[in-house]
């Protein structure tokens, strides 16, 4: 039933049992990302925008949902820095208190999304046989179900709601990662340490999270960081079925999105929220790959 | 090496495949020669069938195919077309349409007395709208090329639907020999002013000018009718020049299209209107103070100068303004949010909260109407909370029944259909309480019922168009809805476009295209 | 390896099978009547009831989704509610368009996705490396509506190069494939990126290295081929997704493709057409992730298939 893979060589077993053992030390992880440099400007940028959406209140200049119509879509002044939205509402506070929303958004439907495709994807691709390919199905019935249905449904059934659309978003896009996931499983199966694994009769599942996990971490982290700003798009339109923060909530899909209709008069009222969803997925970025690199349980001689 | 090989070899063979097989045919962007006027669209063309076509500009359009007996001139009165002349008889029971002679179709023909009735009939059996034909009885063709259509009682309005561009004459005869409904659909032959040639869904509807067109030839010699969803690629179109027509774009848009030598910006009267429905039955607004309290937080002239810059006008009166009958003083209802707040203390609700539902993205700006709306009631002290739905879950939510209607305060546009206030108004009365009509704000009152009932029996013009001022007033104060603004209806052109416009009075339809040209 | 693909066929049919029920329930359940939609809100009750009629809306679930499976099994998707067409006839006449945009694109996503990926995995922590990360970021986080507007107002309106929109020639599709490929291009950079860094460290290409084989050699066939693997998912799920109609470049190009074909009937609950576009996304999925697979053996022969 099992693959068949190169043989392992005794020196190489013994390596790579070590380097198991010497990856679990979180110390190590720790200053290999301390010295990674990209990963720190990566991280700051991520707290930096944390801190901005939990202490909103406070930083923002005005408020994010008092409006004057007759301010609409002004430009950048002096006390109003990016100017105004298309309700008359200071930009840049909306753009301060939306990160809030969206960044939840994005990380708990990233983190759905993941929660549900990386055991679905793992066990797929450990087992194989018939399980393995019954769940690959369902996650091709998943592959095909329109979005946009699935965020009705969810509409009709369980309601609107923040929740909900972080749900909605999770499911659309939980099938990458157990297609990716599985991808992993199957290539690792082959490699030496998992073999290695086996010999000793270490469970399943215990290779699967100590040993293949930890290795497969780079597509997984680089496909999570990335799908952070598919998320904070999608809200958008989620937004208008319903699903989501509703208006006067700000929220940068949704801000991008209105801002659509202003493209050719007033850019800014797009340009800066679309900025703001750039920036925060560049530090996930960079961050990301500081992680998967002191994750990394070959990169201990780097 | 063999295998990376023989992969790539397949892929490029897929590739090359896809290029020569499936190549879309057809005359390139650039090749559009002035004599093709192409007109972009937010909807598509379902169908070249005005019988079978739904949706109002893409009516207007296969109604190039087809005719219609008479048309509304631009100050709305009826002129005929087809019809050259009319009468009644039978006590207001039977109109009798005479036909034009010497009116050539598509398949050569001349039109006859029997293709209108057939027509007619057709458009009974088989057309969406077909209620909007509901009380006629008989439709029978007369010798001297007459038709005569009779109605189970007297009809007032009979001779006005008959506008109705989706009332379109076809040839008998080729709907006959194609067999179905449905086959004919496929290629319309009327006695219009353009040929049908081809419809490709979701994309495109070309039309072929008709030499003998009886009004006279059409000046320009191919139409083409795309579909274009996005407002500002529609836009876009228009200044590259890929599009000579396009409706429907944002009053910035339309600003900007002003602004632009080039380009002519066509903004006629509105035919319809937006309302806010409140849920009568149901607290806070089965108080009729609540209600106008609401009137009162709201800055419809801000939300008009603003949101729409200026190009739109407020509503005065449950009623469109374009329907015979309309009368705007019964709207005593003038920004003060102070007064707002006094009504609502009365009520006893000074902290009031509820929920706002919309269908986004179905009407222009919506979203933000109802976004600064919920800015001003805020200034009123009030609550309103923005739940948007998608379209189609949000139109049935409305018609759900009193039990199971959930929504307190809800947008909706609406519009007459015959021009005549009667058919707008209509909707407060009893018999439209859903599930049933449109009665969304279930607004039940004796004395509107009383008065509606009268003026349906009344003859007599006069009389009866008191009676509708007496119709709108009690609306006005009892306020089931708030009349908001006057839905604009944006068109522009190139400036080579020369007689497009609003030659008859139409919902939000293409206007006949036979005399239009390029300067 | 053919007993993994008999049974995945095998698995593909109840798939299949449970896409045709899963989609034709959906539909029901979502709130929203086809008939009230397409009369509109003049039609009376009886309208609407006659409309339901035609189309046998009026009878039982079970019996209505018997007549769609016995209509499927002979290769008939039913009519279009909206247009009274052949639904098959609609939708291969759409996934011509669909077809023609999702190549393109994904041939641009593979062009620059690869080269940015191998610029960057190859020069780690450069300019290089920065340049290849920012192009994949502007990638995904720019929506197509600003990205695609932005490639109309400059090469149709300003420049006049190249259409607006529409399919009517070849150069309509450049702009929609440039965009949608771009998207698609950032997520290939980085996987491609990190699955070759992570190739590059790995043992038997410093063996190979210590043996002496040159450097491009070195990337060339050992690890990019094993780089290949993730990268390879992530394109199946971008072509498979393209495959199945990009709706947003569809609709900021008006482009008739599949995907606002989708879009547009769920709005009008068409739901013959859901069903047959529902279902053909599933087909394509099914058919490239089975292609993925046999990939992952061609790529790496040491994976075996039981």
């Amino acid at each position: 039933m099992r693959e068949v893979a190169a043989p392992p060589g005794e020196r190489r077993l013994r390596a790579d049992l070590l380097n198991a053992r010497r990856r679990s030390s979180a110390s190590l992880a720790w200053r290999r990302f301390g010295r990674h440099r990209a990963a720190q400007v990566g991280l700051g940028v991520v707290i930096v925008f944390g801190l901005l959406a939990l202490f909103a209140s406070l930083v923002a200049p005005h408020s994010p949902t008092e409006a004057d119509l007759s301010l609409r879509l002004a430009p950048a002044s002096r006390g109003h820095w990016l100017g105004m939205d298309q309700q008359g509402r200071d930009l840049l506070s909306r753009i301060i208190h939306g990160g809030r929303t969206s960044m939840l958004i994005g990380l708990i439907a990233v983190g759905v999304a993941a929660g549900i495709g990386i055991p679905l994807g793992a066990v797929s691709g450990a087992r194989g046989g018939w399980l393995g390919q019954v769940l690959m199905g369902l996650v091709d019935v998943f592959l095909s179900f329109p979005a946009i249905l699935v965020a009705i449904l969810i509409v009709a059934l369980a309601g609107p709601g923040l929740r909900n659309a972080m749900i909605a978003i999770g499911i659309s896009q939980m099938p990458a990662y157990a297609r990716l996931m599985r991808a992993e499983v199957i290539r690792l199966r082959g490699e030496t340490f998992v073999e290695a694994a086996e010999a000793l009769g270490l469970p399943g599942w215990r290779i699967l999270v100590r040993h293949i996990l930890p290795n497969a971490a780079g597509p997984l982290i680089i496909q999570s960081t990335l799908n952070l700003a598919g998320a904070i798009l999608s809200a958008a339109y989620l937004g208008f079925l319903g699903l989501g923060a509703q208006p006067p909530t700000p929220e940068w899909g949704a801000m991008l999105s209105d801002g659509r209709t202003y493209l050719r008069t007033a850019p800014h009222v797009a340009i800066y929220p679309g900025l703001a969803v750039m920036l925060v997925v560049l530090g996930f970025n960079l961050f990301g790959d500081g992680l998967r690199d002191a994750l990394d349980p070959r990169a201990t001689r780097r | 090496m063999n295998r990376t090989r023989a992969l790539r070899g397949a892929l490029l063979a897929v590739i090359a495949a896809v290029l020569v097989g499936g190549w879309p045919v057809s005359s390139g962007w650039s090749a559009a020669a002035k004599d093709t006027l192409v007109i972009a669209l937010p909807i598509e063309v379902p169908s070249a069938d005005t019988h079978l076509a739904i949706g109002l500009p893409a009516i207007g359009v296969v109604a190039q195919i087809s005719d219609t007996l008479v048309v509304l001139d631009e100050r709305g009165r009826v002129k005929p077309w087809l019809a050259e002349s009319w009468a009644e008889e039978d006590g207001g029971r039977s109109l009798v349409l005479k036909i034009r002679d010497n009116v050539r179709m598509h398949d050569g023909r001349t039109l006859t007395a029997e293709d209108v009735a057939f027509s007619l009939e057709r458009f009974r059996k088989v057309a969406i709208g077909r209620s909007a034909l509901a009380p006629v009885e008989s439709v029978t063709a007369l010798p001297g090329n007459r038709v005569k259509v009779t109605t189970r009682a007297p009809f007032a309005p009979l001779l006005r639907t008959f506008t109705y561009s989706s009332i379109g004459i076809f040839s008998k005869a080729a709907i006959e020999g194609a067999g179905s409904d449905q086959e004919f659909a496929k290629h319309p032959i009327g006695p219009g002013p353009y040929k049908f040639v081809r419809l490709v869904r979701g994309d495109r509807l070309e039309l072929e000018a008709f030499p003998q067109y009886w009004a006279g030839r059409p000046k320009i010699r191919r139409v083409i009718v795309r579909y274009i969803p996005d407002m500002s690629a529609r836009v876009a179109a228009l200044e590259s020049g890929d599009a000579d027509v396009i409706h429907d774009f944002t009053p910035q848009d339309a600003e900007r299209i002003r602004a632009n030598p080039d380009l002519v910006l066509i903004n006629p009267p509105s035919a319809g209107f937006i309302r806010f429905n409140m849920n009568t039955q149901r607290p806070p607004f089965n108080d009729a103070r609540v209600r106008q309290a609401m009137a009162y937080a709201i800055d419809r002239d801000a939300i008009t100068k603003q949101i729409f810059r200026g190009l739109a006008k407020v509503a005065r009166s449950l009623v469109p303004a374009n329907a015979t009958g309309y009368v705007d003083v019964y709207d005593v209802y003038r920004y003060n949010p102070e007064k707002a707040r006094q009504l609502l203390r009365e009520a006893g609700v000074p902290d009031l909260t509820f929920t706002f539902t919309f269908g986004a993205g179905r009407y222009l700006m919506d979203k933000e109407v109802v976004e600064a709306v919920q800015a001003q009631l805020a200034k009123a002290g009030v609550t309103m909370r923005i739940n948007q739905m998608e379209w189609g879950q949000y139109s049935a939510m409305l018609r759900l029944p009193l039990e199971r209607n959930p929504t307190q305060m809800s947008f909706t546009w609406w519009r007459t259909v015959n021009g005549d206030a009667d058919s707008a108004i209509g909707i407060y009365s009893r018999a439209e309480l859903p599930p049933r009509g449109n009665n969304v704000p279930f607004y039940v009152s004796d004395e509107f019922e009383r008065v509606y009932t009268a003026q349906q029996v009344e003859s007599d013009q006069t009389k009866r168009r008191a009676i509708i001022r007496e119709l709108q007033q009690i609306l006005m104060s009892d306020l089931p809805s708030i009349p908001m603004y006057q839905q604009p209806i944006f068109w522009a052109t190139r400036r080579s476009v020369a007689g497009f416009g609003p030659k008859v009075t139409s919902i939000s339809t293409v206007w006949p295209l036979y005399d239009v040209e390029f300067r | 390896m053919r007993r993994y693909l008999t049974r995945r066929v095998a698995v593909a049919v109840p798939t299949l099978l449970a896409v045709t029920v899963l989609i034709f329930v959906a539909m029901r359940v979502v709130p929203g009547d086809p008939a009230v939609l397409l009369a509109g809100d003049f039609a009376t009750p009886e309208t609407v009831q006659a409309l339901r009629a035609k189309w046998g809306l009026d009878r039982s679930l079970p019996v209505q989704y018997g007549v769609f499976f016995r209509n499927l099994l002979r290769g008939d998707l039913g009519t279009s509610i909206v247009s009274d067409l052949p639904v098959r006839d609609e939708i291969l006449q759409r996934f011509r368009v669909t077809i023609i945009l999702a190549v393109c694109a994904i041939a641009v996503a593979l062009v620059i996705g690869f080269s940015a990926g191998i610029a960057g995995a190859t020069r780690p922590y450069t300019a290089w490396d920065y340049g290849s990360m920012a192009t994949a970021l502007v990638g995904v986080s720019t929506p197509i509506f600003w990205s695609g507007m932005l490639l109309i107002l400059v090469f149709a309106v300003r420049l006049g190069w190249l259409p607006s929109g529409g399919a009517d020639a070849w150069q309509g599709y450049v702009l929609p494939a440039v965009s949608l490929g771009f998207f698609a291009a950032g997520v290939i950079a980085r996987q491609t990126r990190s699955a070759m860094l992570d190739v590059l460290r790995q043992d038997y290409v410093r063996t190979a290295r210590a043996k002496g084989v040159r450097e491009s050699r070195v990337n060339a066939h050992h690890a990019l081929r094993n780089a290949l693997i993730p990268v390879a998912t992530i394109v199946g799920l971008e072509f498979g997704r393209m495959l199945g109609g990009a709706v947003l470049t569809e609709t900021v190009f008006s482009l008739p493709g599949l995907g606002s074909f989708l879009i547009v009937s769920i709005a009008k609950r068409d739901y013959p057409v859901v069903q047959g576009i529902v279902l053909w996304i599933a087909l394509a999925f099914v058919m490239i992730n089975v292609l993925v697979d046999v990939l992952y053996a061609v790529l790496d022969p040491r994976i075996r298939y039981a």
